[in-house]
């Protein structure tokens, strides 16, 4: 009779979970039915299912604003427009939209002309007024105040989803308005703006952006749609993680562990590198055995023998590793500073130099021709040659703790404006557009070299490398004390660095590689100050990953499905697939998935509780 | 359930009892002294506020809005408009040079519109040559909240002999609410008197400015008097050899802590404790118990805390983001994010970001000029805590207290730094048990 009991017990349990439990797999993307056109006034008319978006602009005068309007454009001297371009005349510019549809998307491209003969300062801003909204995000953060400000270069967008259901996105997309980029949300309009951008006399410049109207009202739908429309989602082959020769005695976080070292076995080499399951494997100057951190001092100073050594037991401890060094390019230091960088400071507004929040470590900007630029080509030549490197490892890759230098030379597109009046207050370059023609030739120089590259800060920061990463498959991940600052990667390689701040032992690694599912992201380990690791987890099912969505608690990729949620799970057609169940504390554990067929398709329904997670790997 | 009481009770007798020194606190003229602001709790009318021109209509008696008790100003925005309520002050005696104002008031208010300047009060001195200069007041949250306490000391650096307080709501929308408008100054000469067994410490501490006085003793005895200011409250705290502490606060029942009851045990008398940074010790406190607690008992250190911003700071809107600053141990076990029960560890902002409420350097505070629950129009308000109040401190320390002395220590961990100091504020800090 009892077993009567079980197996109604289950049964109702299966069904209620069935009940309960979303079906989860890869929507196939459908071309939106949405009509988009120009209004009279130059603003863009969307409209998708009955309902309407109608996306104005502002562009700064001096005093005041013209603007495109869904009646009469304002402050314009002459406009003509058809359904998809127009061209209107302002107070020293001129301006000619054009739209273009794709399946998800309206693209919108101004391209604006000074037609004066001094520079122009023009803020230029694009937004919707929405009564009623249920949700907005600016940069990918959720706003829960009524007005709200953000700027990001990456996830340099403005997701409005109204109350009636559907939502709007709006992606900033050339280079020039993503650096300068600012979202907002203010008296019940939503929007994206660039407030530092200046037109040279006679120059031409263009600034695009895409707009995304959608059914779906919610946030990963739309960065989902945004990622097919910029071609980001490619494979992330493998896992990552720190590991210098460092001397003996170096300490970890646990008293009765160093950090592994020059000295360490290739058996202990061996394990870490297994149970952390990571084939990339970033290599560090060592300070305490002589070799400065990587300054211009590093070139003379570094020991290319040490590491070449400890790389040997790498490779023999895990053969298909591939090998990185660290490689930054914007600080120095100044108990070995460098000679002849005096025309490559980063300044400030009061002329003195920038530095890395420490007075002892200045910033100097690689700008191409510049003697600084020049020290960090022989860097990265040095870690070729003489290191033998697989690939680099890119410290803050676009910036690093300035984002604008104060002195020439001028980027010619950006400056401080004044809010009120709408001149310019004075110019300034941003730091990543300055130094883009020499860190793209560089990228160039590693692609060209088959190095394999990964950079902190960004890859798609700017559009145009953005689309060097991809050509490439180079990689970017964010790292972040703040969880949320994750969201920064969503339109880029979704991989966030592990917490250095907080993890303490492999435990809290694996905790937080669990939360980095809430945000859609696989995690990349840090430094060896977290030891030991005593057992692998679901990194070794983690890559290859070739992401196809993102969402809050998984991420869908071809490869593999990685989630904290339970839900019934398949890939959208009969695959069948191997399961990885991993208790709260990070350890495999046997537990048995049903699979349910529907409609063709196969699917495995996933029980999981907090701090649990799976790793769903298509057969 | 009632032998649980009685244990309960029965177990926390000697944490009401057993003041071992004893304390005798006085000073000249008493405390309180008279609060120069006539009518600045508003009893029954606005009498003595004059409102600007024109705006007549727009300032108010309100009988049913008020911070303890019903009774206060009401100011109605108008855009456009300056609507403001003042009254000249007149001090009993002019203050000279380096002499001390205290000023503090409470605010409330509904509907305003956040990107507009906030309301302020501001206060106007009068020299006696006729001329006249504001003192800094600080910065008034811009969103919209529930009654907040706000207050400045400032020291003089001319004398004066009074000064036209105002409270403004200019070009605002919405509504405005003032109460308890307190002003005090001058200097008193605080008399204390001790007596014990063998004295080893003595700690005066004021509910305005922190520590006053803290000096090593000896003997049975401690006369002193001091030259403090004529506000707050002073908390005389006796360290004996044989580890007892004892405490009185003057005047009894100003600036006070919570009161005692069965449940909830103030850990001083004092309302406030004000850290400062660079210390090398945490402060202590001591909490007796005289049995251990019986199983199943909760035991939660409460307290409200905040990083203090000086009222002369310029930063617009009176939060100014947060820090880990402040360290707790009960019994030399320091609290971690397993202790949080309010905040929760990990706290999501109205700007979106996540944030933890528990660093390297302790627990996450507030730069505040007050404590309150926050507005969701603030980018700091913690959405994620149903009453979205980042100051309120609740840990867990069941398993931490022991029969007999415990000690709980506060350590400001603010990072050293060549530029900014800022002080941790803990108020009402107590122990409940149920």
């Amino acid at each position: 009779m009892m077993w009567k009991f079980f197996v109604m017990a289950a049964l109702c349990s299966a069904i209620t979970l069935a009940g309960e439990n979303p079906y989860i797999e890869p929507k196939t993307p459908e071309k939106m039915p949405f009509s988009a056109t120009l209004t009279p006034g130059g603003a863009v008319d969307i409209t998708l299912d009955g309902q309407r978006y109608v996306v104005k602009a502002d562009f700064s005068l001096r005093p005041g604003w013209a603007k495109f309007t869904e009646d009469k454009a304002e402050g314009f001297t002459a406009m003509t427009c058809t359904g998809k371009e127009l061209t209107a005349e302002g107070s020293g510019f001129k301006l000619v939209r054009r739209i273009e549809m794709t399946d998800e998307a309206i693209t919108v491209t101004d391209r604006i002309t000074n037609t004066s003969s001094e520079n122009l300062p023009l803020m230029y801003r694009q937004y919707v007024t929405i009564d009623a909204i249920k949700e907005y995000r600016l940069c990918g953060y959720r706003i829960y105040s009524s007005h709200g400000a953000g700027n990001d270069s990456i996830n340099s967008t403005t997701i409005v989803m109204p109350e009636e259901g559907g939502s709007l996105g709006m992606l900033a997309l050339n280079d020039v308005f993503r650096v300068h980029f600012k979202a907002f949300a203010r008296r019940k309009s939503y929007g994206i703006g660039d407030d530092e951008l200046v037109v040279k006399p006679g120059v031409t410049q263009e600034m695009s952006f895409a707009l995304f109207p959608s059914r779906a009202s919610d946030y990963y739908s739309q960065i989902n749609a945004m990622r097919r429309y910029l071609g980001v989602n490619y494979e992330i082959p493998c896992g990552f993680t720190y590991m210098a020769p460092n001397p003996k005695g170096v300490k970890s976080l646990h008293p009765d562990y160093d950090q592994l070292g020059k000295d360490s076995t290739v058996e202990e080499i061996r394990d870490r590198l297994n149970y952390k399951s990571v084939d990339y494997v970033c290599d560090l100057a060592v300070p305490l055995l002589g070799e400065p951190h990587q300054g211009s001092a590093w070139l003379e100073l570094c020991n290319p023998q040490l590491h070449r050594e400890f790389h040997k037991k790498i490779r023999e401890a895990r053969p298909t590793v591939k090998i990185f060094h660290f490689f930054h390019c914007f600080i120095e230091f100044k108990d070995r500073l460098g000679k002849g960088f005096e025309n490559d400071k980063c300044l400030l507004p009061n002329g003195n130099q920038a530095d890395y929040r420490n007075p002892n470590v200045p910033l100097y900007l690689p700008i191409e021709g510049g003697k600084w630029a020049e020290c960090k080509e022989k860097t990265l030549d040095k870690l070729k040659n003489d290191f033998g490197v697989d690939g680099i490892f890119w410290d803050e890759f676009p910036y690093s703790a300035a984002r604008y230098h104060y002195g020439a030379p001028w980027d010619g597109v950006s400056a401080d404006i004044d809010p009120r009046t709408h001149e310019i207050q004075r110019l300034k370059s941003s730091v990543p557009l300055i130094t883009l023609p020499w860190r793209k030739r560089m990228v160039e120089w590693i692609a060209d070299n088959k190095l394999m590259l990964i950079v902190n800060g960004g890859g798609a920061y700017t559009r145009t490398m953005m689309e060097f990463f991809k050509k490439n498959k180079f990689i970017a991940f964010r790292e972040t004390g703040a969880i949320s600052n994750l969201y920064v990667t969503h339109l880029s390689t979704p991989i966030g660095l592990a917490d250095h701040i907080t993890e303490r032992n492999e435990k809290d690694c694996y905790h937080n590689i669990v939360k980095h599912l809430d945000y859609g992201c696989v995690y990349f380990y840090y430094h060896e100050q977290v030891a030991p690791f005593t057992h692998e987890t679901i990194t070794k099912h983690m890559f290859p990953i070739t992401p196809i969505e993102l969402h809050e608690g998984y991420i869908i990729g071809k490869e593999r499905i990685l989630t904290n949620r339970p839900g019934i799970y398949g890939f959208g057609d009969a695959s069948e697939a191997e399961l990885y169940f991993y208790n709260a504390d990070g350890y495999e554990v046997e537990r048995k998935a049903k699979a349910i067929k529907k409609d063709g398709k196969l699917y495995y329904e996933i029980a999981l509780g907090e701090m649990e997670s799976c790793a769903i790997v298509r057969k | 359930m009632k032998t649980m009481k009685k244990l309960l009770a029965n177990a926390l007798l000697a944490c009401i009892a057993g003041y071992a020194a004893e304390i005798r606190i006085s000073s000249e003229p008493a405390l309180p002294t008279a609060n120069q602001v006539a009518n600045g709790s508003f009893d029954g009318s606005i009498t003595g506020w004059s409102a600007s021109n024109g705006n007549e209509a727009r300032i108010a008696f309100d009988d049913a809005e008020g911070r303890f008790a019903a009774g206060c100003i009401r100011l109605a925005g108008e855009e456009g408009q300056q609507v403001c309520a003042s009254r000249y002050i007149k001090f009993d005696k002019s203050i000279p040079k380096g002499g001390n104002l205290f000023l503090r008031f409470a605010c409330k208010k509904v509907g305003t519109d956040f990107e507009k300047a906030a309301e302020s009060v501001s206060f106007q001195l009068s020299m006696p040559d006729g001329k006249s200069k504001f003192i800094p007041v600080p910065n008034i949250l811009i969103e919209d909240h529930d009654w907040a306490e706000y207050e400045s000391h400032v020291i003089l650096d001319e004398e004066c002999v009074g000064g036209t307080l105002s409270l403004c709501y200019n070009d605002q929308i919405g509504t405005v609410y003032f109460d308890d408008i307190e002003m005090y100054t001058g200097r008193v000469s605080l008399k204390i008197t001790v007596s014990g067994k063998a004295l080893e410490h003595i700690l005066v501490r004021s509910s305005i400015d922190g520590v006053v006085l803290s000096e090593n003793a000896s003997g049975n005895t401690f006369d002193r008097t001091l030259d403090v200011p004529a506000f707050g409250s002073y908390c005389v705290e006796v360290m004996e050899a044989d580890g007892r502490k004892s405490s009185q606060l003057y005047p009894a029942n100003y600036d006070a802590n919570v009161p005692a009851t069965e449940h909830v045990h103030p850990l001083t008398p004092i309302r406030r404790l004000i850290f400062a940074p660079n210390s090398s010790r945490a402060e202590q406190f001591q909490f007796e118990l005289k049995e251990v607690l019986p199983d199943k008992s909760l035991a939660m250190l409460e307290f409200d805390t905040r990083l203090m911003i000086p009222a002369e700071s310029t930063a617009r809107g009176g939060l100014m983001g947060h820090c880990c600053a402040l360290k707790v141990f009960v019994n030399g076990t320091q609290l971690t994010e397993k202790n949080m029960v309010h905040p929760e560890y990990v706290v999501i902002f109205a700007n979106g970001r996540s944030g933890k409420m528990y660093g390297n350097n302790g627990y996450t505070l507030s730069y505040s000029t007050t404590i309150c629950p926050l507005d969701i129009e603030n980018s700091y308000c913690p959405v994620n805590i149903g009453d979205r109040n980042p100051f309120k401190m609740k840990l867990n320390v069941s398993g931490l207290l022991k029969a007999g002395t415990n000690v709980i220590s506060f350590l400001n961990t603010y990072p050293t730094s060549p530029i900014y100091s800022f002080d941790v504020c803990v108020e009402n800090a107590r122990i409940e048990i149920k």
